[in-house]
């Protein structure tokens, strides 16, 4: 998992970059990106945590970018996914990772 | 007629072998009986000197030593953490449940039995092992002596109610927001930042945050914010419910915890954890 920031909202979460895959998790081309923190669940669209968030549902979360189950239409972007994006200078190398979740 | 023959020197002599032969079977059974009272005397003691004078005499290996508080129970295939010191959580392990109740006792020894699984709740994260969201590094354990299950009341499917009043229901990235919280009854030493870890297991986790959300209804101590239907209140408890693990909190050699953040959308739990 790649973050760009420390949450701004609870304070505990990474703000990872995840990437939606729409219906098929195995499709390779990335179809936009967002960034999700993975304790309080807020959303930013761009790779910049002082721009405007939101929440997902909480109980049937949408990916922001297909509306399909936020979990199971997105992951977590790998490297190349967030070169893909142009969001590679957002990433906090601090903040680094190995991968929880999907 | 040579037994009756022999001289008084002779028999004397065998005698006094004899004799000395005795006194030290008897010297060795004197010291056995002193050192069996002794071993008495210290397995009875040993418990008393080490509560009292806070002293870490060993047990005798017999399997009657007592686990101390502060110490872990074992839940993670008999391996001893080391013990807690100053209020500071055992060195955390990825794989052991650093969990101390605010009592001092290790919550799952205490409440070690249940498994059984009949008593899972049907939404419990137990079930949801082979869920792919499942986070394995920090997903459910095999054994999980919590009878945390029975603080809880289910109200449907996948949903359960707290007798605060606290709903925990599906979400997140583990599946269900019971599991989310289980992470945050475990260390997560390369996690960057801070990562709060209640103290107690499931339980205590779960007794914790329905303190701190009666709390925060009373408004006591409480700091609170809204943002777009979600409430997030910080409750100072006022005592250790856990403390600061993650990256950040082994950089500052994990401090004591006494505030509770609560996410929450209404009276469902997004995420709560020790800060």
């Amino acid at each position: 998992m790649h973050s760009v920031a420390m949450c701004p909202i609870c304070q505990a979460g990474l703000c990872g970059i995840r990437i939606c895959t729409g219906d098929d998790p195995l499709v390779p081309a990335p179809r936009g990106g967002f960034l999700l923190c993975d304790e309080c669940e807020a959303i930013w669209m761009s790779p910049d945590v002082t721009t405007a968030h939101h929440y997902p549902s909480s109980e049937s979360p949408e990916c922001p970018i297909c509306h399909g189950d936020l979990w199971g239409n997105s992951v977590w972007a790998d490297n190349q996914q967030i070169q893909s994006l142009g969001w590679s200078q957002a990433v906090n190398p601090d903040l680094d990772q190995t991968a929880t979740g999907s | 007629m040579n037994s009756a023959s022999e001289s008084p020197g002779n028999q004397s002599r065998r005698s006094g072998v004899r004799g000395s032969g005795g006194g030290r079977h008897r010297g060795k059974s004197l010291a056995s009986l002193v050192l069996v009272c002794l071993l008495a005397a210290y397995a009875l003691l040993q418990p008393e000197l080490n509560s009292r004078f806070g002293w870490n005499l060993p047990g005798l290996p017999d399997g009657t030593s007592q686990v101390e508080p502060g110490s872990r129970s074992p839940d993670n295939g008999g391996v001893l953490a080391p013990r807690a010191r100053n209020n500071q959580p055992a060195a955390n392990q990825p794989t052991a449940k650093a969990t101390v109740r605010p009592d001092g006792h290790d919550a799952d020894a205490v409440e070690a039995d249940s498994g059984n699984s009949a008593k899972n709740p049907p939404g419990d994260v137990r079930n949801q092992r082979n869920n792919p969201r499942s986070d394995p590094g920090s997903g459910p354990t095999t054994s999980d002596p919590d009878r945390w299950q029975d603080y809880l009341k289910s109200i449907g499917a996948d949903r359960y109610r707290s007798p605060e009043g606290l709903l925990y229901t599906p979400g997140s990235a583990e599946g269900h927001r019971l599991e989310h919280l289980r992470r945050h009854t475990i260390d997560q030493p390369e996690r960057p930042g801070p990562h709060g870890v209640f103290d107690g297991g499931m339980l205590g986790a779960l007794q914790t945050i329905d303190s701190a959300y009666a709390k925060s209804k009373r408004g006591i101590q409480t700091t609170k914010r809204t943002d777009q239907g979600r409430t997030i209140y910080t409750v100072d408890l006022g005592h250790r419910v856990g403390f600061v693990g993650g990256r950040e909190g082994q950089r500052r050699r994990h401090p004591m915890a006494r505030r509770v953040r609560l996410v929450l959308e209404d009276a469902r739990v997004i995420t709560a954890y020790p800060l």
